[in-house]
């Protein structure tokens, strides 16, 4: 059952109160916004601080990162009246504090350009892939788009506590994410045409 | 720093707290933007399409806007 709602705004809003929960349980307590544009169909979830897009802060073992997340949706309304949240696109990057450039991003695209036929869910970043013997000729993983299945947002976050080591926030956060992600699969499942 | 000519406007900032943007909000919201990145409204639209945005949180939320825009 994915999610529905009166109305885009009401469906969206079900999705970043359950999101927010889940964030301020495990990395950090930023809250996601959004903004609906109901002539369009269409809404955007990201952080957003006096209008401005912003990131979440995260200390890691490795120092200070920042957590972006971008999430574009619509819900078409459907012969009850109700409203579907459908993604039609995400974007998960983490940058280094300071680096315009993240060093990994997770998207998904559900209609790429006409002349792209990467696939659509992919993982980029700034990282050196070393495929021949001269450091400079390195490929960029900025210019692959490497596959990847769905990404949620909890395992997104799940990676930032297990392997970068962020203190989670509380300590149920495993179940926490565990009850979100099959939440996910099974009743908000918003995945569409994957 | 942002200058004083590419702050967002009261009126589209209670918008966005609002949660709701019209068209119109969203295309000056969208010039907003641009301009914090030194290109035109169409500038962005144009590199938008290409995948040619800088790759900052504010990069890609145009991005996002653009595409909404778009729909």
């Amino acid at each position: 059952m994915p999610i529905r709602g009166r109305s885009l705004a009401h469906a969206v809003r079900i999705f970043v109160d359950h999101l927010n929960t889940v964030l301020h349980s495990t990395v950090t307590q930023t809250p996601l916004s959004f903004e609906v544009v109901p002539s369009q169909n269409r809404a955007n979830i990201r952080f957003r601080s006096y209008g401005d897009s912003t990131t979440a802060e995260l200390v890691t073992r490795f120092g200070r990162l920042h957590l972006y997340i971008g999430q574009m949706c619509e819900a078409p309304r459907d012969e009850d009246g109700m409203c579907t949240l459908r993604t039609i696109s995400y974007r998960y990057a983490l940058y280094r504090d300071g680096i315009d450039e993240p060093i990994l991003r997770w998207e998904y695209v559900r209609l790429p350009g006409d002349n792209a036929q990467y696939c659509r869910h992919h993982l980029q970043g700034s990282i050196a892939v070393p495929l021949t013997d001269d450091r400079e000729r390195h490929p960029s993983l900025n210019d692959w788009h490497l596959p990847t299945g769905w990404v949620t947002i909890e395992e997104v976050l799940r990676f930032c506590i297990v392997d970068l080591g962020v203190q989670p926030l509380n300590p149920e956060w495993d179940s926490i994410l565990r009850d979100s992600y099959e939440r996910f699969k099974t009743e908000f499942s918003p995945l569409g045409e994957a | 720093m942002l200058t004083a000519a590419f702050a967002i406007p009261n009126d589209l900032l209670e918008a966005l707290d609002a949660g709701e943007l019209t068209t119109d909000q969203l295309r000056r919201l969208i010039d907003i933007e641009a301009k914090r990145l030194g290109l035109t409204f169409d500038e962005a639209v144009e590199r938008a399409r290409k995948d040619q945005l800088p790759r900052t949180p504010q990069g890609f939320d145009l991005q996002f806007h653009i595409l909404m825009l778009a729909a």
